[in-house]
């Protein structure tokens, strides 16, 4: 096929990813890995170098606006990542020393497992807008997790601690790991730290978590592209992509009811990830 | 760490200051910089590519991955002294690595600043973990 048309393809089916994704709220780069391998049979790791540079590209996008907007914690989303950085150096080096192993089936069933994993998860985030009860820990304290940020929704200003770091810090170093492996956001592990046992506010813990998905991914990418596997022709255009149908799906469709979105991208996830197990079985 | 400020929800009166307004700027315009960078050269890197392989097939272009010759940095300049596509293309991917990196390094001269020694010392290991990552893991693993 001539490789114009493959390019255009890619940057159309990063396009769909991207807007799928954000309107979801899980990310395109989720499904990007899936994509590349399943429908233009790009090499595994190839896929996850591609996927990475555009996770990399999407949430500096979003991560630009939030920083600006002081909803992210700087000081929450730099102590966390002592966890998440480790966790993806470690995950892309299994990615490389596996593939080089002739491994690539234990991959492909690893990421359908973890996006399957990642469906329910998906249901779990964000139980409050504002936690209550929260009893910050002795690390919270000494480093100071907390502050305080204008709330338009709720018209008011609103005041917030961190607790439970160290377990926080356990389910980043797992985040790491799955994003470093796959070259995905692990928005979901993120969002179960911050959100779930840091109690953080909702638009802190978004926030904080797109701060955190930059570095991450910077530190995953960076061994993959050191390492030689990242084709610029293939990343390229998944990054432009990507990026460009995030942005139109959080400016197009603001007001939207995301549910029918949601379920519609869960449900090619969740084929996706079955088409990968297959595959890893040597069945697809 | 010793100056308060108005008492949380939680009855917690010990929060440092926030960081000054600037350094939230600062990290915005980097981080906008960096993609911005990043996009013009992805964009002139493939109109670039397009006109050098217009009609070629998949196979013939993807045969090798040329992208490897310019992890050397002399190669790279060269490259895009001869406007070789692979070569912009992969300064833009270089760029938006560094993007975060550049971000955690504005981050930890502002807690310099602002004197509050445990996170400088926190995005410190940050920033050499990014940087062993990309300058000696990956290279190690590419030679494994």
């Amino acid at each position: 096929m001539d490789v114009l048309l493959v390019v255009l393809f890619l940057l159309l089916f990063a396009i769909g990813a991207g807007f799928l994704g954000s309107l979801a709220g899980l990310g395109g780069g989720v499904i990007l890995v899936p994509i590349l391998v399943v429908i233009f049979q790009v090499p595994f790791v190839l896929a996850v170098g591609a996927s990475a540079i555009s996770v990399l590209a999407t949430s500096t996008t979003a991560g630009s606006a939030y920083v600006h907007d002081h909803l992210t914690d700087l000081r929450i989303g730099m102590f966390l990542e002592i966890a998440t950085v480790p966790g993806a150096l470690i995950g892309a080096t299994l990615t490389i020393y596996l593939t080089k192993a002739g491994l690539v089936p234990i991959l492909l069933i690893a990421l359908g497992a973890v996006l399957l994993a990642t469906i329910p998860g998906s249901f779990l985030r964000h139980h409050a807008e504002v936690p209550e009860g929260v009893v910050p820990d002795r690390l919270s304290r000494r480093l100071g997790f907390g502050g305080s940020y204008q709330d338009k929704h709720l018209n008011r200003q609103v005041d917030y601690m961190g607790q439970s770091t160290k377990p926080a810090l356990g389910v980043m170093f797992s985040a790491g790991i799955v994003a470093g492996m796959f070259g995905i956001g692990s928005g979901v592990l993120k969002v179960l730290a911050l959100d779930g046992a840091m109690k953080l506010p909702m638009k802190i813990s978004t926030a904080t978590s797109n701060f955190m998905i930059g570095v991450t991914a910077a530190a995953g990418a960076g061994v993959l592209l050191a390492a030689g596997y990242m084709n610029p022709i293939l990343a390229a255009p998944v990054a432009l992509g990507t990026t460009l149908g995030a942005f139109a799906g959080s400016r197009i469709l603001p007001g939207l009811s995301n549910n029918m979105v949601r379920y519609v991208f869960l449900v090619l996830m969740a084929a996706l990830a079955v088409e990968l197990i297959l595959r890893g079985l040597g069945i697809g | 760490m010793s100056e308060k400020i108005t008492p949380g929800p939680y009855g917690f009166d010990h929060l440092p200051p926030p960081l000054p307004l600037r350094a939230y700027q600062n990290m915005a315009i980097v981080l906008r910089a960096g993609l911005g960078i990043t996009v013009t050269l992805f964009v002139a890197g493939l109109a670039l590519f397009f006109t050098e392989h217009f009609g070629e097939s998949l196979s013939t272009v993807f045969s090798s991955n040329t992208f490897l010759r310019y992890l050397n940095p002399g190669t790279l300049v060269s490259g895009l002294a001869h406007g070789d596509p692979a070569a912009v293309l992969s300064l833009g991917m270089f760029v938006l690595v560094a993007t975060p990196m550049a971000r955690v390094l504005t981050g930890m001269i502002y807690f310099h600043e602002h004197g509050e020694r445990d996170m400088t010392v926190v995005t410190l290991i940050v920033l050499t973990l990014l940087l062993v990552g990309a300058l000696l893991l990956g290279p190690f693993l590419a030679h494994l």
